[in-house]
């Protein structure tokens, strides 16, 4: 018999290595990426510069002699990322002015070059001479466009995280807060209080916390360098106290992590932060996820399915990628897709009408143009019966250059005839707002066409423009002043619900539309509804709406009914498992059910354990997950890749799931609808 | 969050890894280094979503696989089995017996795990995390891939060192 022996050599070999080139120049941006940010050109406002001036003030008034060249020199660098953007914003005046600066401040400690170039006569000349000189300093391989403000102090004072001080940590964030240079999720350093305990007695908390948690001997933790902040997430700054993260770390070792209270407590999940755990839980969450290895997978999956409730479901193949499924007013579903057929390298778009026998009654297709690029985001059903299909095309002439992108809304007749292929305008001219190049349009149902979303104008703000059947506006909701709180514009029955979220004050913000776009109420502010992040909004009745929250949030599934100003009328709460829920299904509404499906955690942590359950709400069972019996739902969930999962409600309460499994590179997916009988 | 400093260097150290690997799934080398670019952008956009850093490569090579299903679904490609490109062996520095063509026909399901033990030294844990399936699933896929490659090659005996 012929032997093959295979090292890991030779298996690297059989892969040609990268372009010489390439891999030097992504070496590069690597080492260049704790200096990206967004490009952007910010103007400083009138008030941000008295607070900023009064800012200078207060810090000038510090008596620390020490401080001031950090002080002064954050300031300067800050103001003119602020007021001018990233270096190659910068004017030749600015330029100079900052290495005036430098020199004032003692940072540079050679001069003569600067003098130099600060003292040639040729503008061009002295810019260039400018620029080279910041580029050599501060700059990534001797390149401007890697000069940011972050990166320039760090160049000056050491790293952020390892080297500085909680004071200058604390004075820079504070600085980057007042010119809005500071991202809204992230964390904020501050300075601990008169009452908060010492850096050094936090760390020595926290040492012996690891030790403990971890079951480590001293000599363990050798090598380890420690890192401090004392600080707290943005939104939750003036709701909860500031924390100490005491950080060690060693390379090529597993880092502990160890959160410590202001009054010396070690801080748990209990606790309630953003991204706060105790030593002992993340321990524990270890030694969970090699218990789980051990015992096996599939016997946490049956453990689970063993406590459920089991329904028989019909199986119904197709071929393609699922990409909406929606109840049709004829008591059908509308599955609809992209297929590709390899024997031809042609692909289409589908749409299909499908029976509760899992029988096609019609479908329709949409052929793709040779290398064209094309996502289908919803489909939806007029009064007149008509279906409308939302598309986007693009074709690239190479990897850099785009030939076109465009939306269309295909219009197809209630049997199945494609009557129109509408190309829809860009939008720039539905929202009236110039932009640079046009992004990609999303759509959901709205009433009368497609509601239609995306970013406009040159700050990128979200809107919402409800087209006509004929693609025309009939009106934008501008959510601009809602950015940094997730607002999403959801269609119900007799209007609009937005939802967005108020992450500080811990509270959805709620405001209701009539059909015509016109603001019917707002934001009730109901403390019962504190915690409750709204995702799904259903009509339940007059007056009263099935709204849905926590589909991310440890397996919480929240149902809760409210009234059109946005107050509380019920809740319900079920926790699944403890770990996240994945690939929720739109909610179906059967009969008087509400359901969707989805995967899930059995145990938290455990990453490879999951299980893909019918959740469904009724009034007098509250919530239940359901089992179903299809020995291929199981095995595709381990086993392939699922992309989407999507429900619709039949006629006599049942309920039709989609999903799609296949392999990417050769593209052979395929779509597969589950019928569940009995959710009834 | 992971520091800075830790998630440069172990892009670094990895460089070569993810290519290679990105390669494997695109057979195209043009397509492989924009996975690895953007993989590596988008990682480092989201690194607050991994605080250990034991489980850094593992996610890092989460991300440039998924890189590498987005660009397949973006440009429209397929590859079928028999248009693979050779890498180095178009240069006929590999005499490996059929190898590289019998790794090349299996499907991406097996070839993936299979490289990702044996090429890049990853452990069953790790390939479990970046797949996100269970260990006993990669456990399964390995034994069938190797199962594979042995029937790929005529049953030749293929031992791993």
């Amino acid at each position: 018999m012929r032997r093959i022996d295979v090292n890991r050599e030779m298996l690297e070999r059989m892969y040609a290595p990268m372009d010489e080139r390439f891999e030097r120049n992504l070496r590069a941006m690597i080492d260049t990426l704790p200096q990206r940010r967004e490009k952007r050109r910010s103007t400083m406002k009138p008030r941000y510069a008295l607070a900023f001036a009064l800012l200078l003030i207060a810090l000038a008034a510090t008596a620390l002699a020490a401080y001031m060249v950090s002080q002064g020199f954050f300031a300067e660098v800050a103001t003119l990322e602020a007021e001018s953007g990233y270096y190659e914003h910068w004017t030749l005046e600015e330029k100079e002015r900052l290495a005036a600066s430098m020199k004032a401040y003692g940072i540079l400690k050679d001069t003569a070059l600067w003098d130099e170039a600060l003292s040639t006569k040729s503008e061009a000349k002295r810019e260039k001479a400018l620029d080279r000189l910041f580029a050599q300093r501060y700059g990534v391989n001797g390149r401007t466009d890697t000069i940011t403000a972050a990166g320039i102090i760090e160049k000056e004072m050491g790293v952020y995280d390892n080297e500085w001080s909680l004071e200058d940590k604390a004075r820079y964030a504070a600085i980057l807060m007042e010119f809005d240079l500071l991202g809204y999720d992230t964390n904020v350093d501050l300075l601990p209080g008169e009452d908060d305990i010492a850096q050094e007695e936090a760390v020595r908390l926290a040492r012996e916390a690891v030790l403990d948690a971890y079951s480590l001997e001293e000599n363990e933790l050798d090598g380890y360098r420690t890192c401090v902040h004392f600080w707290e997430h943005r939104t939750e700054i003036g709701v909860k106290p500031p924390y100490y993260l005491i950080e060690m770390a060693c390379p090529e070792k597993t880092s502990y992590y160890v959160y410590v209270s202001g009054d010396g407590r070690i801080l748990s999940t209990a606790d309630g932060y953003k991204g706060v755990e105790s030593p002992w839980e993340d321990a524990a969450r270890m030694r969970r996820m090699q218990e789980a290895e051990q015992t096996g997978m599939d016997q946490l999956v049956q453990a689970h399915v063993a406590g459920l409730e089991t329904l028989p479901v019909r199986r119904f193949e197709r071929g393609g990628m699922v990409k909406t499924l929606s109840a049709l007013a004829d008591g059908t579903v509308l599955l609809t897709g992209l297929r590709y057929d390899g024997n031809n390298d042609a692909e289409e778009v589908f749409a299909e009408s499908i029976d509760a026998a899992g029988q096609t009654v019609w479908r329709a297709a949409y052929p793709v143009g040779p290398k064209e690029d094309v996502a289908l985001s919803t489909a939806m059903q007029l009064e007149s019966g008509d279906i409308l299909v939302l598309v986007e095309r693009r074709r690239w002439l190479d990897r850099d250059t785009l030939a076109y992108q465009y939306s269309e809304q295909l219009r197809i007749s209630a049997q199945g005839e494609l009557l129109e292929a509408l190309r829809l305008q860009p939008i720039a001219a539905l929202t009236g707002q110039e932009r640079d190049f046009d992004e990609s349009m999303f759509g959901v149902p709205g009433h009368g066409g497609l509601l239609v979303s995306g970013a406009m104008g040159p700050k990128h703000q979200k809107f919402y423009a409800q087209l006509d059947e004929q693609g025309r506006p009939r009106f934008v909701f501008n959510l601009s002043e809602l950015s940094g709180y997730a607002p999403y514009l959801l269609t119900t029955e007799d209007g609009y619900v937005l939802t967005a979220w108020n992450e500080a004050a811990d509270m959805p913000i709620l405001r209701f539309y009539d059909k015509q776009g016109n603001l019917l109420s707002e934001d009730a502010q109901d403390e019962a509804l504190r915690g409750l992040r709204i995702n799904r909004v259903t009509k339940a009745g007059e007056g009263r709406y099935a709204v849905t929250s926590g589909f991310m949030k440890d397996g919480e599934w929240v149902l809760a009914f409210i009234d059109d100003s946005g107050r509380l009328l019920e809740k319900h709460v079920r926790t699944f498992a403890s770990g996240p829920i994945l690939k929720p299904s739109e909610i179906a509404k059967v009969g008087e059910r509400y359901a969707y499906a989805c995967r899930h955690w059995i145990e938290r942590d455990v990453v490879g354990a999951q299980h893909l359950g019918l959740i469904v709400w009724d009034a007098d069972t509250g919530i239940q997950e359901y089992h179903m019996r299809d020995e291929r739902l199981q095995d595709a969930l381990a086993d392939d890749i699922i992309a989407g999962l999507y429900a619709a409600a039949l006629g006599e309460g049942q309920l039709m799931l989609a999903y799609t499994e296949g392999t990417d590179v050769r593209r052979d997916y395929k779509t597969t609808l589950l019928m569940a009988e009995t959710v009834q | 969050m992971i520091d800075e400093r830790v998630f440069t260097e172990a892009a670094q150290m990895q460089l070569a890894g993810l290519y290679r690997l990105s390669l494997s799934i695109l057979a195209s080398a043009a397509d492989a280094q924009d996975a690895v670019q953007q993989g590596m952008l988008r990682a480092w956009e989201r690194r607050g979503q991994v605080s250990d850093e034991s489980r850094l490569r593992a996610w890092l090579m989460r991300i440039v696989i998924n890189e590498c299903r987005n660009i397949q679904r973006r440009r429209m490609r397929v590859f079928p089995v028999a248009e693979l490109p050779r890498g180095a062996q178009e240069s006929g520095e590999i005499a490996d017996g059929g190898l590289k063509e019998a790794i090349d026909a299996l499907d991406e399901k097996l070839r993936t795990p299979l490289l990702l033990r044996y090429m890049e030294g990853f452990s069953e844990r790790e390939i479990a995390q970046t797949l996100s399936v269970p260990v006993t699933t990669v456990k399964n896929r390995l034994f069938r891939a190797r199962k594979a490659l042995r029937a790929g090659l005529e049953d030749a005996e293929v031992r791993f060192l």
